[in-house]
Protein backbone atom coordinates (compact mmCIF):
# COMPACT_ATOMS: atom_id res chain seq x y z
CA UNK A 1 0.00 0.00 0.00
CA UNK A 2 2.63 2.37 0.97
CA UNK A 3 5.11 1.23 -2.35
CA UNK A 4 1.47 2.09 -4.32
CA UNK A 5 0.88 5.42 -2.40
CA UNK A 6 4.92 6.45 -3.13
CA UNK A 7 4.39 5.68 -6.94
CA UNK A 8 1.22 7.67 -6.93
CA UNK A 9 3.51 10.50 -5.40
CA UNK A 10 6.21 9.98 -7.56
CA UNK A 11 3.79 10.37 -10.62
CA UNK A 12 2.14 13.84 -9.47
CA UNK A 13 5.69 15.26 -9.16
CA UNK A 14 6.80 13.63 -12.59
CA UNK A 15 3.25 15.26 -14.38
CA UNK A 16 3.87 18.93 -12.63
CA UNK A 17 7.87 18.43 -13.59
CA UNK A 18 6.50 17.68 -17.31
CA UNK A 19 3.74 20.41 -17.07
CA UNK A 20 6.89 22.98 -16.01
CA UNK A 21 8.92 21.63 -19.15
CA UNK A 22 6.15 22.00 -21.80
CA UNK A 23 4.34 25.47 -20.58
CA UNK A 24 6.94 27.85 -22.33
CA UNK A 25 7.64 25.47 -25.24
CA UNK A 26 3.82 24.60 -26.02
CA UNK A 27 0.92 25.53 -23.66
CA UNK A 28 1.42 28.89 -23.35
CA UNK A 29 5.11 29.55 -25.15
CA UNK A 30 7.45 32.33 -24.52
CA UNK A 31 8.16 35.08 -26.92
CA UNK A 32 9.24 33.92 -30.28
CA UNK A 33 8.62 29.82 -29.83
CA UNK A 34 5.37 28.15 -30.81
CA UNK A 35 2.30 30.01 -31.61
CA UNK A 36 3.97 33.48 -30.85
CA UNK A 37 6.76 32.54 -33.64
CA UNK A 38 5.20 35.10 -35.78
CA UNK A 39 8.40 36.11 -37.83
CA UNK A 40 8.41 39.25 -39.79
CA UNK A 41 11.93 39.25 -39.20
CA UNK A 42 14.56 36.94 -38.46
CA UNK A 43 16.96 39.85 -37.35
CA UNK A 44 15.34 40.18 -33.88
CA UNK A 45 17.25 37.76 -32.28
CA UNK A 46 16.56 36.55 -29.00
CA UNK A 47 13.43 37.95 -26.41
CA UNK A 48 14.75 38.40 -22.82
CA UNK A 49 12.15 35.28 -21.87
CA UNK A 50 14.74 33.18 -24.07
CA UNK A 51 16.79 32.62 -20.91
CA UNK A 52 13.75 31.47 -18.69
CA UNK A 53 12.21 29.05 -21.51
CA UNK A 54 15.72 27.03 -21.21
CA UNK A 55 16.09 27.64 -17.64
CA UNK A 56 12.40 26.35 -17.19
CA UNK A 57 13.06 23.34 -19.73
CA UNK A 58 15.78 22.52 -16.87
CA UNK A 59 14.02 22.94 -14.07
CA UNK A 60 10.94 20.83 -15.73
CA UNK A 61 13.62 18.17 -16.45
CA UNK A 62 15.21 17.88 -13.26
CA UNK A 63 11.80 17.51 -11.74
CA UNK A 64 10.78 14.52 -13.91
CA UNK A 65 14.01 12.87 -13.05
CA UNK A 66 13.11 13.41 -9.21
CA UNK A 67 9.28 12.30 -9.91
CA UNK A 68 10.87 9.41 -11.34
CA UNK A 69 12.74 7.96 -8.52
CA UNK A 70 10.08 7.25 -6.39
CA UNK A 71 8.48 5.63 -9.25
CA UNK A 72 11.60 3.30 -9.00
CA UNK A 73 12.25 2.84 -5.34
CA UNK A 74 8.59 2.98 -3.87
CA UNK A 75 10.25 3.83 -0.29
CA UNK A 76 9.18 7.21 1.56
CA UNK A 77 12.96 7.26 2.09
CA UNK A 78 13.28 8.23 -1.53
CA UNK A 79 9.91 10.35 -1.59
CA UNK A 80 10.56 12.33 1.20
CA UNK A 81 13.94 14.07 -0.19
CA UNK A 82 11.99 13.91 -3.56
CA UNK A 83 9.06 15.94 -2.19
CA UNK A 84 12.17 18.63 -1.03
CA UNK A 85 13.84 18.64 -4.17
CA UNK A 86 10.40 19.53 -6.06
CA UNK A 87 9.18 22.49 -4.19
CA UNK A 88 13.50 23.36 -4.49
CA UNK A 89 12.49 23.58 -8.19
CA UNK A 90 9.53 25.16 -7.76
CA UNK A 91 11.46 27.94 -6.00
CA UNK A 92 13.61 28.05 -8.82
CA UNK A 93 11.20 27.74 -11.54
CA UNK A 94 9.42 31.31 -10.02
CA UNK A 95 12.45 33.05 -8.74
CA UNK A 96 14.17 32.65 -12.87
CA UNK A 97 11.42 34.43 -14.72
CA UNK A 98 11.15 37.12 -11.80
CA UNK A 99 14.31 37.89 -10.73
CA UNK A 100 17.41 35.81 -12.51
CA UNK A 101 16.83 35.31 -16.85
CA UNK A 102 13.66 37.55 -16.49
CA UNK A 103 10.61 37.92 -18.91
CA UNK A 104 9.92 40.84 -21.78
CA UNK A 105 9.75 44.30 -20.35
CA UNK A 106 5.90 44.75 -21.48
CA UNK A 107 2.82 43.03 -20.24
CA UNK A 108 1.50 42.78 -23.66
CA UNK A 109 3.86 39.86 -24.53
CA UNK A 110 2.76 36.90 -24.30
CA UNK A 111 5.46 35.30 -21.98
CA UNK A 112 4.21 38.12 -19.28
CA UNK A 113 0.31 37.90 -20.42
CA UNK A 114 0.50 33.89 -20.48
CA UNK A 115 3.72 32.21 -19.68
CA UNK A 116 4.55 33.77 -16.25
CA UNK A 117 1.11 32.98 -14.48
CA UNK A 118 0.99 29.33 -15.76
CA UNK A 119 4.47 28.77 -14.79
CA UNK A 120 3.62 30.59 -11.43
CA UNK A 121 0.25 28.30 -11.00
CA UNK A 122 2.21 25.46 -11.66
CA UNK A 123 4.99 26.17 -9.08
CA UNK A 124 1.78 26.70 -6.20
CA UNK A 125 0.90 22.96 -7.14
CA UNK A 126 4.30 21.81 -6.82
CA UNK A 127 4.44 23.37 -3.29
CA UNK A 128 1.31 22.14 -2.31
CA UNK A 129 1.76 18.61 -3.48
CA UNK A 130 5.10 18.44 -2.09
CA UNK A 131 3.81 19.71 1.58
CA UNK A 132 1.11 17.43 1.06
CA UNK A 133 3.91 14.30 0.48
CA UNK A 134 6.04 14.95 3.30
CA UNK A 135 2.71 15.33 5.32
CA UNK A 136 1.69 11.86 4.46
CA UNK A 137 4.82 10.01 4.59
CA UNK A 138 5.73 12.14 7.92
CA UNK A 139 4.79 8.53 10.23
CA UNK A 140 6.23 6.11 8.07
CA UNK A 141 9.47 7.82 7.70
CA UNK B 1 -5.21 8.59 31.13
CA UNK B 2 -6.06 12.04 29.72
CA UNK B 3 -9.25 12.71 28.20
CA UNK B 4 -8.76 13.57 24.26
CA UNK B 5 -9.25 16.93 23.17
CA UNK B 6 -12.11 17.77 21.11
CA UNK B 7 -9.77 19.07 18.48
CA UNK B 8 -7.51 16.02 18.77
CA UNK B 9 -10.51 13.75 18.12
CA UNK B 10 -11.80 16.05 15.26
CA UNK B 11 -8.14 15.39 13.68
CA UNK B 12 -7.70 11.63 14.03
CA UNK B 13 -11.33 11.49 12.68
CA UNK B 14 -10.56 13.45 9.31
CA UNK B 15 -7.16 11.55 9.14
CA UNK B 16 -8.59 8.53 9.29
CA UNK B 17 -10.28 8.31 5.75
CA UNK B 18 -7.74 11.49 3.98
CA UNK B 19 -8.95 9.80 0.25
CA UNK B 20 -12.73 10.55 0.76
CA UNK B 21 -12.03 14.14 2.63
CA UNK B 22 -9.87 15.26 -0.23
CA UNK B 23 -12.47 14.55 -2.46
CA UNK B 24 -15.08 16.11 -0.36
CA UNK B 25 -12.79 19.51 -0.13
CA UNK B 26 -11.87 19.22 -3.99
CA UNK B 27 -15.71 19.22 -4.56
CA UNK B 28 -16.69 22.17 -2.38
CA UNK B 29 -13.41 24.08 -3.38
CA UNK B 30 -14.59 23.86 -7.36
CA UNK B 31 -17.98 25.11 -6.26
CA UNK B 32 -16.37 28.05 -4.25
CA UNK B 33 -14.13 28.66 -7.11
CA UNK B 34 -16.16 28.50 -10.20
CA UNK B 35 -19.46 30.60 -7.94
CA UNK B 36 -16.33 33.57 -7.00
CA UNK B 37 -14.72 33.34 -10.24
CA UNK B 38 -18.01 34.29 -12.15
CA UNK B 39 -18.79 36.79 -9.38
CA UNK B 40 -15.53 38.31 -9.82
CA UNK B 41 -15.14 38.31 -13.92
CA UNK B 42 -18.76 39.82 -13.73
CA UNK B 43 -18.07 42.31 -11.54
CA UNK B 44 -14.57 43.41 -12.57
CA UNK B 45 -15.63 43.69 -15.98
CA UNK B 46 -18.51 46.32 -15.06
CA UNK B 47 -15.71 48.20 -12.73
CA UNK B 48 -13.47 48.35 -15.83
CA UNK B 49 -16.24 49.04 -18.28
CA UNK B 50 -17.78 52.27 -16.05
CA UNK B 51 -14.22 53.41 -15.40
CA UNK B 52 -13.49 53.33 -19.38
CA UNK B 53 -16.88 54.89 -20.31
CA UNK B 54 -16.32 57.74 -18.25
CA UNK B 55 -12.73 58.40 -19.04
CA UNK B 56 -13.77 57.80 -22.88
CA UNK B 57 -14.12 61.66 -22.89
CA UNK B 58 -16.33 61.71 -26.12
CA UNK B 59 -19.98 61.50 -26.28
CA UNK B 60 -19.89 59.90 -29.93
CA UNK B 61 -17.24 57.88 -31.43
CA UNK B 62 -17.47 58.19 -35.69
CA UNK B 63 -16.00 54.93 -37.51
CA UNK B 64 -16.41 54.26 -40.91
CA UNK B 65 -19.92 53.12 -41.87
CA UNK B 66 -19.95 49.42 -40.70
CA UNK B 67 -17.26 49.36 -38.53
CA UNK B 68 -18.59 50.03 -35.09
CA UNK B 69 -17.93 46.38 -33.92
CA UNK B 70 -13.98 46.96 -34.94
CA UNK B 71 -14.16 49.35 -33.44
CA UNK B 72 -15.49 48.55 -29.78
CA UNK B 73 -13.55 44.87 -30.37
CA UNK B 74 -10.36 47.24 -30.40
CA UNK B 75 -11.45 49.51 -27.49
CA UNK B 76 -12.06 46.34 -25.28
CA UNK B 77 -9.28 44.16 -25.96
CA UNK B 78 -6.61 46.30 -26.86
CA UNK B 79 -5.76 44.80 -30.51
CA UNK B 80 -5.73 47.04 -33.21
CA UNK B 81 -9.03 47.27 -35.14
CA UNK B 82 -7.05 48.60 -38.97
CA UNK B 83 -9.76 50.72 -40.77
CA UNK B 84 -9.85 54.22 -42.55
CA UNK B 85 -11.87 57.00 -43.54
CA UNK B 86 -11.57 60.40 -45.37
CA UNK B 87 -10.11 63.38 -43.09
CA UNK B 88 -12.95 65.53 -44.52
CA UNK B 89 -15.77 63.97 -42.95
CA UNK B 90 -14.49 65.65 -39.99
CA UNK B 91 -15.32 68.73 -41.28
CA UNK B 92 -18.59 67.37 -42.03
CA UNK B 93 -19.15 66.14 -38.14
CA UNK B 94 -17.73 69.27 -37.08
CA UNK B 95 -20.17 71.69 -39.33
CA UNK B 96 -23.40 70.18 -37.29
CA UNK B 97 -24.71 72.67 -35.10
CA UNK B 98 -24.99 70.09 -32.54
CA UNK B 99 -21.19 69.43 -32.05
CA UNK B 100 -19.21 70.99 -29.58
CA UNK B 101 -15.65 69.46 -30.54
CA UNK B 102 -13.94 67.19 -32.73
CA UNK B 103 -10.47 65.39 -32.82
CA UNK B 104 -9.33 62.83 -35.16
CA UNK B 105 -7.41 59.55 -34.47
CA UNK B 106 -5.71 57.50 -36.70
CA UNK B 107 -5.29 53.37 -35.68
CA UNK B 108 -1.93 51.55 -36.53
CA UNK B 109 -0.36 48.37 -34.92
CA UNK B 110 2.99 47.89 -34.32
CA UNK B 111 5.11 44.80 -35.92
CA UNK B 112 5.09 41.27 -34.40
CA UNK B 113 8.47 39.19 -34.28
CA UNK B 114 10.07 42.36 -35.62
CA UNK B 115 13.88 43.90 -34.39
CA UNK B 116 12.09 47.86 -35.32
CA UNK B 117 9.25 47.45 -33.19
CA UNK B 118 9.81 47.53 -28.80
CA UNK B 119 6.76 45.78 -28.44
CA UNK B 120 4.58 43.31 -30.47
CA UNK B 121 1.10 44.05 -31.86
CA UNK B 122 0.63 46.99 -29.80
CA UNK B 123 -2.70 49.18 -30.54
CA UNK B 124 -0.71 52.54 -31.83
CA UNK B 125 -3.18 55.34 -31.73
CA UNK B 126 -2.12 58.57 -33.34
CA UNK B 127 -4.01 61.54 -32.01
CA UNK B 128 -4.22 65.36 -32.46
CA UNK B 129 -2.46 67.03 -28.99
CA UNK B 130 -4.03 70.33 -30.70
CA UNK B 131 -7.83 69.28 -30.77
CA UNK B 132 -7.43 66.39 -28.56
CA UNK B 133 -9.91 66.14 -25.09
CA UNK B 134 -10.11 62.31 -24.58
CA UNK B 135 -6.58 61.25 -23.90
CA UNK B 136 -4.11 64.21 -22.65
CA UNK B 137 -6.60 65.17 -19.71
CA UNK B 138 -5.90 61.70 -18.37
CA UNK B 139 -2.42 61.56 -18.34
CA UNK B 140 -1.33 60.53 -14.45
CA UNK B 141 0.52 64.09 -14.11
CA UNK B 142 -1.10 66.69 -16.64
CA UNK B 143 2.05 68.55 -18.16
CA UNK B 144 0.61 71.39 -19.63
CA UNK B 145 2.51 71.13 -22.37
CA UNK B 146 1.95 69.81 -26.26
CA UNK B 147 3.75 66.94 -26.88
CA UNK B 148 6.60 66.77 -29.28
CA UNK B 149 6.31 64.75 -32.85
CA UNK B 150 8.66 61.92 -30.68
CA UNK B 151 6.85 61.62 -27.54
CA UNK B 152 4.56 59.24 -26.65
CA UNK B 153 1.93 58.51 -23.92
CA UNK B 154 1.25 55.05 -22.34
CA UNK B 155 -1.89 52.80 -21.61
CA UNK B 156 -1.67 52.20 -17.89
CA UNK B 157 -0.27 48.70 -18.36
CA UNK B 158 2.81 49.80 -20.28
CA UNK B 159 3.75 52.68 -17.78
CA UNK B 160 7.45 53.10 -17.73
CA UNK B 161 9.49 56.06 -16.28
CA UNK B 162 9.21 59.35 -18.36
CA UNK B 163 12.00 59.35 -20.91
CA UNK B 164 11.73 55.22 -21.46
CA UNK B 165 13.07 54.89 -25.05
CA UNK B 166 10.56 52.85 -27.40
CA UNK B 167 10.52 51.79 -31.20
CA UNK B 168 7.72 51.27 -33.93
CA UNK B 169 8.50 51.00 -37.30
CA UNK B 170 12.60 51.92 -36.40
CA UNK B 171 11.53 55.20 -35.46
CA UNK B 172 12.92 56.39 -31.82
CA UNK B 173 10.11 57.44 -29.38
CA UNK B 174 9.99 58.49 -25.62
CA UNK B 175 7.65 58.22 -22.82
CA UNK B 176 6.30 61.20 -21.94
CA UNK B 177 3.55 59.69 -19.39
CA UNK B 178 1.28 57.03 -18.96
CA UNK B 179 -2.23 57.30 -18.87
CA UNK B 180 -4.41 56.43 -15.26
CA UNK B 181 -5.79 53.03 -15.89
CA UNK B 182 -9.16 52.09 -17.57
CA UNK B 183 -9.55 48.26 -17.32
CA UNK B 184 -10.17 48.89 -20.90
CA UNK B 185 -7.42 47.62 -24.31
CA UNK B 186 -7.09 51.36 -23.86
CA UNK B 187 -4.71 50.82 -20.86
CA UNK B 188 -2.31 48.69 -23.35
CA UNK B 189 -2.56 50.79 -26.24
CA UNK B 190 0.91 53.34 -26.81
CA UNK B 191 -0.79 57.07 -28.11
CA UNK B 192 1.33 58.79 -30.79
CA UNK B 193 1.04 62.35 -31.99
CA UNK B 194 -0.65 62.27 -35.52
CA UNK B 195 2.51 64.37 -37.04
CA UNK B 196 4.83 61.99 -35.40
CA UNK B 197 2.37 58.94 -36.41
CA UNK B 198 2.52 60.45 -40.21
CA UNK B 199 6.84 60.53 -39.94
CA UNK B 200 6.82 57.00 -38.83
CA UNK B 201 4.82 55.82 -41.73
CA UNK B 202 7.44 58.41 -43.93
CA UNK B 203 10.69 56.58 -42.33
CA UNK B 204 9.29 53.01 -42.33
CA UNK B 205 10.22 52.31 -45.80
CA UNK B 206 13.79 53.10 -44.62
CA UNK B 207 14.16 52.39 -41.04
CA UNK B 208 11.44 49.39 -40.94
CA UNK B 209 11.30 45.82 -41.54
CA UNK B 210 8.14 46.51 -43.08
CA UNK B 211 6.68 49.62 -44.50
CA UNK B 212 3.58 51.43 -42.87
CA UNK B 213 1.33 52.57 -45.41
CA UNK B 214 -0.70 55.85 -43.85
CA UNK B 215 -1.57 57.99 -46.21
CA UNK B 216 -2.30 61.23 -44.07
CA UNK B 217 -6.00 62.45 -45.96
CA UNK B 218 -6.97 59.37 -44.04
CA UNK B 219 -8.04 58.81 -40.21
CA UNK B 220 -9.67 56.02 -38.55
CA UNK B 221 -12.15 57.67 -35.70
CA UNK B 222 -13.76 61.05 -34.97
CA UNK B 223 -14.16 61.88 -31.26
CA UNK B 224 -17.39 63.46 -30.67
CA UNK B 225 -18.08 65.91 -28.02
CA UNK B 226 -21.57 67.24 -28.49
CA UNK B 227 -23.32 70.86 -27.03
CA UNK B 228 -24.92 70.50 -23.92
CA UNK B 229 -28.55 69.98 -24.38
CA UNK B 230 -29.47 73.68 -23.42
CA UNK B 231 -27.26 75.29 -25.55
CA UNK B 232 -28.27 73.62 -28.93
CA UNK B 233 -27.45 70.34 -28.16
CA UNK B 234 -28.82 67.15 -28.81
CA UNK B 235 -29.15 63.91 -26.66
CA UNK B 236 -26.66 61.69 -27.61
CA UNK B 237 -28.94 58.76 -29.18
CA UNK B 238 -30.60 61.53 -31.32
CA UNK B 239 -27.35 63.16 -32.34
CA UNK B 240 -26.08 59.93 -33.48
CA UNK B 241 -29.11 59.06 -35.76
CA UNK B 242 -28.53 61.95 -37.28
CA UNK B 243 -25.14 62.18 -38.21
CA UNK B 244 -25.70 58.78 -39.08
CA UNK B 245 -29.08 59.90 -41.12
CA UNK B 246 -27.19 63.20 -42.67
CA UNK B 247 -23.66 61.56 -43.55
CA UNK B 248 -23.81 58.23 -44.73
CA UNK B 249 -20.51 57.07 -44.89
CA UNK B 250 -20.42 57.11 -40.87
CA UNK B 251 -21.53 54.72 -38.04
CA UNK B 252 -21.65 56.17 -34.52
CA UNK B 253 -20.84 54.72 -31.74
CA UNK B 254 -22.67 55.16 -28.43
CA UNK B 255 -21.08 54.48 -24.89
CA UNK B 256 -23.62 51.92 -24.69
CA UNK B 257 -22.25 50.18 -27.99
CA UNK B 258 -19.48 49.00 -25.13
CA UNK B 259 -21.78 47.60 -22.37
CA UNK B 260 -23.47 45.66 -24.72
CA UNK B 261 -20.57 44.29 -26.41
CA UNK B 262 -19.06 43.47 -23.01
CA UNK B 263 -22.48 41.95 -21.90
CA UNK B 264 -22.37 40.02 -25.25
CA UNK B 265 -18.97 38.51 -24.46
CA UNK B 266 -19.16 37.91 -21.04
CA UNK B 267 -22.87 35.67 -21.94
CA UNK B 268 -20.95 32.22 -22.81
CA UNK B 269 -18.24 32.31 -20.06
CA UNK B 270 -20.21 33.42 -16.74
CA UNK B 271 -23.45 30.94 -17.83
CA UNK B 272 -20.96 28.16 -18.34
CA UNK B 273 -19.17 29.19 -15.19
CA UNK B 274 -22.83 29.48 -13.41
CA UNK B 275 -24.50 26.27 -14.91
CA UNK B 276 -21.82 24.26 -13.76
CA UNK B 277 -21.39 25.98 -10.39
CA UNK B 278 -25.24 24.86 -9.87
CA UNK B 279 -25.08 21.51 -11.01
CA UNK B 280 -21.90 20.75 -8.65
CA UNK B 281 -23.31 22.53 -5.69
CA UNK B 282 -26.39 20.32 -4.79
CA UNK B 283 -24.12 17.13 -5.61
CA UNK B 284 -21.53 17.90 -3.42
CA UNK B 285 -24.66 18.80 -0.78
CA UNK B 286 -25.90 15.37 -1.76
CA UNK B 287 -22.20 13.64 -1.09
CA UNK B 288 -21.18 15.26 2.02
CA UNK B 289 -24.57 14.24 3.10
CA UNK B 290 -24.15 10.61 1.64
CA UNK B 291 -20.59 10.61 3.01
CA UNK B 292 -21.31 11.38 6.86
CA UNK B 293 -24.41 8.72 6.45
CA UNK B 294 -22.20 6.24 5.46
CA UNK B 295 -18.93 7.76 8.35
CA UNK B 296 -22.31 7.62 11.03
CA UNK B 297 -22.78 4.01 9.72
CA UNK B 298 -19.16 2.44 10.03
CA UNK B 299 -18.96 4.62 13.00
CA UNK B 300 -21.66 3.36 15.03
CA UNK B 301 -19.75 0.89 17.45
CA UNK B 302 -17.11 3.76 18.52
CA UNK B 303 -19.97 6.36 18.86
CA UNK B 304 -21.63 3.92 20.87
CA UNK B 305 -18.06 3.17 23.05
CA UNK B 306 -18.10 7.45 23.23
CA UNK B 307 -21.79 7.63 24.82
CA UNK B 308 -21.13 4.61 27.10
CA UNK B 309 -18.00 6.48 28.40
CA UNK B 310 -19.73 9.45 29.01
CA UNK B 311 -19.61 11.78 25.78
CA UNK B 312 -23.00 13.55 25.54
CA UNK B 313 -25.02 13.70 22.72
CA UNK B 314 -24.41 17.09 22.42
CA UNK B 315 -20.88 16.11 22.07
CA UNK B 316 -21.45 13.38 19.22
CA UNK B 317 -23.85 16.04 17.51
CA UNK B 318 -20.90 18.67 17.74
CA UNK B 319 -18.35 16.23 16.50
CA UNK B 320 -19.87 15.16 13.23
CA UNK B 321 -20.75 18.83 12.47
CA UNK B 322 -17.30 19.94 12.83
CA UNK B 323 -16.26 17.73 10.94
CA UNK B 324 -18.27 18.82 8.03
CA UNK B 325 -17.56 22.33 8.99
CA UNK B 326 -13.50 21.78 8.48
CA UNK B 327 -13.96 19.86 5.64
CA UNK B 328 -16.23 22.53 4.21
CA UNK B 329 -13.96 25.21 5.40
CA UNK B 330 -10.43 23.90 4.06
CA UNK B 331 -12.48 23.58 0.87
CA UNK B 332 -13.44 27.36 1.05
CA UNK B 333 -10.58 28.22 2.02
CA UNK B 334 -9.16 26.24 -1.21
CA UNK B 335 -11.79 27.28 -3.35
CA UNK B 336 -11.04 31.04 -2.66
CA UNK B 337 -7.63 30.51 -2.78
CA UNK B 338 -7.30 29.54 -6.21
CA UNK B 339 -10.42 31.22 -8.07
CA UNK B 340 -8.40 34.72 -6.95
CA UNK B 341 -4.45 33.29 -7.44
CA UNK B 342 -6.09 32.37 -10.79
CA UNK B 343 -7.86 35.76 -11.05
CA UNK B 344 -4.80 37.60 -10.13
CA UNK B 345 -1.91 35.92 -12.07
CA UNK B 346 -4.70 35.69 -15.77
CA UNK B 347 -6.99 38.19 -15.34
CA UNK B 348 -4.90 40.15 -18.40
CA UNK B 349 -5.23 37.09 -20.71
CA UNK B 350 -8.98 36.76 -19.75
CA UNK B 351 -9.63 40.50 -20.35
CA UNK B 352 -7.72 40.04 -23.55
CA UNK B 353 -9.56 36.53 -24.66
CA UNK B 354 -12.99 37.76 -23.59
CA UNK B 355 -12.39 41.26 -24.82
CA UNK B 356 -13.77 43.04 -21.81
CA UNK B 357 -12.64 45.30 -19.60
CA UNK B 358 -11.32 44.29 -16.40
CA UNK B 359 -10.75 46.56 -13.18
CA UNK B 360 -10.69 44.86 -9.82
CA UNK B 361 -13.61 45.68 -7.65
CA UNK B 362 -13.68 48.05 -4.42
CA UNK B 363 -12.42 46.26 -1.33
CA UNK B 364 -16.05 46.75 0.31
CA UNK B 365 -17.67 44.85 -2.75
CA UNK B 366 -14.71 42.10 -2.80
CA UNK B 367 -15.37 41.31 0.64
CA UNK B 368 -19.32 41.01 0.12
CA UNK B 369 -18.76 38.39 -2.74
CA UNK B 370 -16.11 36.83 -0.63
CA UNK B 371 -18.20 36.83 2.72
CA UNK B 372 -21.52 35.67 0.60
CA UNK B 373 -19.23 32.47 -0.91
CA UNK B 374 -17.59 31.84 2.54
CA UNK B 375 -21.29 31.60 4.12
CA UNK B 376 -23.06 29.53 1.56
CA UNK B 377 -20.17 26.84 1.56
CA UNK B 378 -19.78 26.38 5.26
CA UNK B 379 -23.96 26.36 5.58
CA UNK B 380 -24.05 24.04 2.37
CA UNK B 381 -20.97 22.02 4.59
CA UNK B 382 -22.93 21.90 8.06
CA UNK B 383 -26.93 21.58 6.28
CA UNK B 384 -25.61 18.33 4.53
CA UNK B 385 -23.81 17.11 7.35
CA UNK B 386 -27.19 17.83 10.03
CA UNK B 387 -29.76 14.46 9.59
CA UNK B 388 -26.61 12.02 9.97
CA UNK B 389 -25.37 13.62 12.77
CA UNK B 390 -28.58 14.23 14.39
CA UNK B 391 -29.02 10.50 14.12
CA UNK B 392 -25.30 9.77 15.18
CA UNK B 393 -26.18 11.77 18.45
CA UNK B 394 -29.64 10.28 19.15
CA UNK B 395 -28.33 6.45 19.12
CA UNK B 396 -28.45 4.47 22.05
CA UNK B 397 -24.98 3.47 23.30
CA UNK B 398 -26.01 -0.21 24.13
CA UNK B 399 -27.40 -0.85 20.66
CA UNK B 400 -25.15 1.31 18.74
CA UNK B 401 -22.16 -1.10 20.02
CA UNK B 402 -24.77 -3.98 19.93
CA UNK B 403 -25.01 -3.17 16.02
CA UNK B 404 -21.89 -1.98 15.15
CA UNK B 405 -20.05 -5.24 15.99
Amino acid sequence: MTAMKARSAGAVILLLGLLLLLTPWLIFPVCGVGRNAAGVSRALGHHGCHGTLWAETAIGSATIIIGLLPLIWPKPRVLRPAAWASAGCALLAVLFPLFITGMCNFPTMPCRLATLPAIETVAAFQVISASFILLAFRKTS
Amino acid sequence: MSRPSFALLLRKNLLRRPARNLILVLCLAAVVGMQVSAELIERASRRGLELGLSRLGADLVAVPRGLSEELTHSFMSGEAGLFYMDRSLEQKIAARPFVARTSTQVYLKSLAGAACCSAWDVFLIGFDPASDFTVQPWLDRNQGRVLGEDEVIVGAALAAPAGTPLKFYGRQFRIAGSLAATGTGLDRAVFIPMAGAYRMAEESRAKAEKELKLDPSRISAVMIKLKPEGQGGLPAFRAAYELEMQIPELSILQPEDFLIKTQKNLAGTLGALRSASLVIWPVTALLIGLVFALAAHERRRELGLLRALGATRGFVFRMMAGEALVIAGIGTAAGLAGSLGLFAGFSRLLARSLEVPFSWPPGAEMARVLSLAISLALLTGVISALIPAVQSSRMEPYEAIRRGE
